[in-house]
């Protein structure tokens, strides 16, 4: 007989699983090795043991919070797969307008740029700049805009300089130490503060 | 919330009554049924299902780990996975066996994990382990008389000893049969595996575990 066979029909005989047939044709194995059956009847009392003796159902720790957090798992889960499906439906929906989108967004940058050709001539003329109303920046280079952006919500002002030329590392290293009022700070090429 | 009164009342309430084929008693619905709810996305009915279950998922998953918090963080994972997975689920195996099937993944995908991260070093809670969690609560296959309570920790420790020492393919094998009661077609579905496999896996896990039990 072969070994996988008998492995198999002694598994079987030792849980009282095999039909006549079957036990007749493991007959000779269990004439040959008696202690087979000494063997057998210590098994039956293992599965007793082991049956007794370890647990088959433990209850976890904190039972509700195990309820509960897994519930917070899978609503989580939930989210993020519905997130998921909400950008793959989004990035459908962007490849469909993508097509007419793209042109029309060309159109805009190419309006934008005549426009803002138009309104940058008088200022590189005078030299000044209308800027935020009741404000005014007087930039000495003709090829340099300035404007100013003043920003009601926070109460602070920007001031945008375009056209100069990039500053150089020994152009910020002009200055030591903190200045003095309400702009306490400085640049240069070795400290940020 | 009071947290101690709440895991207080759960451990005399215990898990939801029902035996291991999911048949629900006279005032419990079965695991077919609650399955049937969670499938119309019924939370209610998985939380019931999950009542019902967490036990023996997560004395399977404790008996093989042997560790408290993991077994407790794995047997999350396994229900989020039976939760996600149920859509899917089409009841060809009984809804018990297909939850071990899932145990089984998340339990090897963990020692998985575990062997890579711990490679080259000495894990000390492989070498010394609670033999079960003190915050949880045992449920044994048979209640033990109180005379036999004292011989019976010694004989758990032996056992548990001599179980650890099996490999984790023998050790599932056992507890598969002699613990949790499956058949050994739903072993070989559970380890994903030939019945040839099962029996021989039960043939020398009973072998090793004899000997072991003998010596000690």
């Amino acid at each position: 007989m072969k070994n996988d066979r008998k492995e198999e029909l002694l598994t079987r005989w030792m849980d009282d699983g095999l039909s006549d047939e079957e036990l007749r044709e493991l007959e000779p194995v269990l004439a040959e090795h008696p202690e087979l059956h000494e063997e057998r009847a210590d098994y039956a009392r293992l599965r007793e043991e082991l049956r007794a003796a370890v647990p088959s159902e433990i209850e976890p720790p904190f039972p509700d919070f195990f309820n509960s957090h897994l519930e917070r798992l899978v609503r989580e889960e939930g989210r993020g797969m519905d997130k998921t499906d909400s950008r793959r439906g989004e990035g459908a929906f962007n490849r469909l307008w993508f097509w007419w989108m793209a042109p029309a967004a060309t159109a805009a940058v190419v309006m934008a740029f005549l426009l803002g050709m138009k309104s940058a001539q008088p200022a590189n003329q005078g030299g000044v700049v209308d800027a935020a109303a009741g404000s005014e920046v007087y930039s000495p280079l003709s090829d340099v805009s300035t404007e100013i952006i003043f920003d009601r919500e926070s109460d602070s002002t920007l001031l945008v300089v375009e056209g100069l030329a990039p500053l150089a590392d020994t152009d910020l290293v002009t200055a030591e130490g903190f200045l003095d009022g309400e702009h306490g700070y400085y640049v240069n090429s070795e400290n940020v503060y | 919330m009071n947290f101690f009164r709440q895991f207080a009342s759960n451990l005399v309430k215990g898990p939801v009554p029902g035996d291991a084929a999911g048949e629900g008693g006279p005032d419990t619905p079965s695991d077919a049924e609650l399955v049937n709810r969670c499938q119309e996305g019924d939370y209610s009915a998985f939380d019931a299902l999950v009542t019902k279950h967490r036990g023996r998922v997560y004395a399977m998953i404790q008996n093989m780990v042997r560790n408290e918090a993991d077994s407790w963080d794995l047997a999350q994972e396994v229900f989020v996975k039976v939760w996600k997975a149920l859509p899917k689920f089409e009841a060809r195996a009984r809804f018990s066996t297909w939850m071990y099937r899932i145990t089984h993944n998340v339990v090897y995908d963990w020692m998985r994990k575990r062997k890579m991260e711990t490679a080259g070093e000495l894990d000390d809670n492989l070498l010394d382990r609670e033999a079960i969690a003190a915050g949880a609560q045992a449920i044994p296959a048979r209640m033990a008389r109180p005379d036999e309570a004292l011989s019976q920790g010694e004989l758990r420790a032996n056992i548990e000893g001599a179980l650890e020492k099996l490999s984790p393919e023998h050790r599932e094998a056992i507890l598969l049969r002699e613990v949790q009661g499956l058949e050994y077609k739903e072993i070989a579905d559970v380890m994903e595996c030939s019945i040839g496999t099962v029996m021989s896996r039960l043939f020398y896990a009973r072998k090793k575990l004899q000997s072991l039990l003998t010596k000690s």
